[in-house]
């Protein structure tokens, strides 16, 4: 056997003796993170996608965290005597979460489970825009606006019914 | 002969055995797959708290039906829930939760605890319970 092998051999044995190992500790992740900002009457709000929350075997997820700008919009906690074990796909608000209209924001996710020592970063997204506010109803604009549509509804119909007449036979 | 007078105190010492076992069996309780939740900031000083569906386990084995559940937020209720009087559910239930949440104070930190009670529940029973957790105080 000459040396190249020797080594080739040591130092496969060492990777393998790495990825192996058997204290070495597997981290929580989670499925893609993807979200967006949209107006309502009432401000903007931001809307993320179902994703799933994948822990290490053996080990229980404890809580996550959704954050937006840096600033906790979703805090969440397990059950404590019984937390989930295995892949977690919470359900999400269906109001979406505060925000600001015309800013951008970046979302990220942080977990933690059972075996981690601190919360995680388990995802993130780009920059989101966030658009501009839905305009309220100007309440003197809108009764000019009725009026106006209302009276060209009858002009059309009086037209109308004029030229209904003009054609209609004679006795 | 001699083998049938020696059969019949083993026979009856066995059924005494199967009784004493059966009855000292403790009552099957009702219990409820995990409680997770969490609060929300859905506009200004307008914080929701959210509860991931959950299945209430009756104890169907004993012909158990449910009757009731509640939820609390540090032992305030915030939901209360009865099942049909003549035909209440006799089989896990899953209900679902109304899709506007549950209010709940900006900053402030809450636990949520399921309670729950079947047909073989003397009282409402703790099926389960979050850690606490804190709602957001700002819009960010």
């Amino acid at each position: 056997m000459n040396a190249a092998a020797v080594r080739a051999c040591v130092a496969a044995a060492a990777l393998a003796a790495v990825a192996f190992a058997p204290g070495r500790a597997e981290a929580i992740f989670a499925s893609p993170i993807q979200a967006g900002c949209f107006a309502t009457r009432g401000g903007c709000r931001i809307h993320v996608d179902p994703f799933t929350i994948m822990v290490a075997p053996g080990r229980q997820l404890e809580s996550f965290e959704i954050r937006v700008a840096g600033v906790a919009v979703y805090e969440f906690r397990t059950d404590v005597s019984n937390p989930p074990v295995g892949p977690y796909a919470p359900t999400l608000p269906e109001p979406g979460f505060a925000a600001r209209c015309e800013r951008s924001y970046v979302v990220n996710l942080l977990g933690r489970d059972s075996g981690d020592a601190g919360t995680l970063n388990l995802g993130q997204t780009t920059a989101v825009d966030c658009p501009v506010q839905v305009p309220e109803p100007d309440p003197g604009l809108a009764a000019i606006v009725a009026a106006a549509g209302i009276a060209a509804v009858r002009a059309r119909r009086s037209r109308a019914g004029k030229e209904r007449g003009l054609g209609e036979p004679t006795a | 002969m001699h083998r049938r007078t020696r059969a019949v105190p083993i026979l009856c010492s066995a059924i005494l055995g199967f009784g004493v076992l059966a009855q000292a069996r403790p009552a099957e309780a009702g219990f409820a797959s995990p409680i997770n939740g969490g609060c929300y900031i859905a506009g200004p000083n307008d914080c929701r708290i959210h509860i991931d569906p959950f299945v209430i386990n009756i104890n169907d084995g004993a012909g158990a039906r449910l009757i009731r559940f509640e939820l609390f937020a540090n032992g305030s209720l915030v939901y209360s829930f009865r099942t049909d009087v003549s035909n209440p559910p006799g089989f896990d239930y899953a209900a679902s939760m109304p899709a506007q949440d549950f209010g709940a104070r900006c900053g402030e930190t809450y636990f949520v605890n399921l309670v729950a009670q079947d047909t073989t529940d003397a009282n409402p029973l703790n099926y389960g319970q979050t850690a606490e957790f804190t709602c957001p105080s700002t819009v960010p």
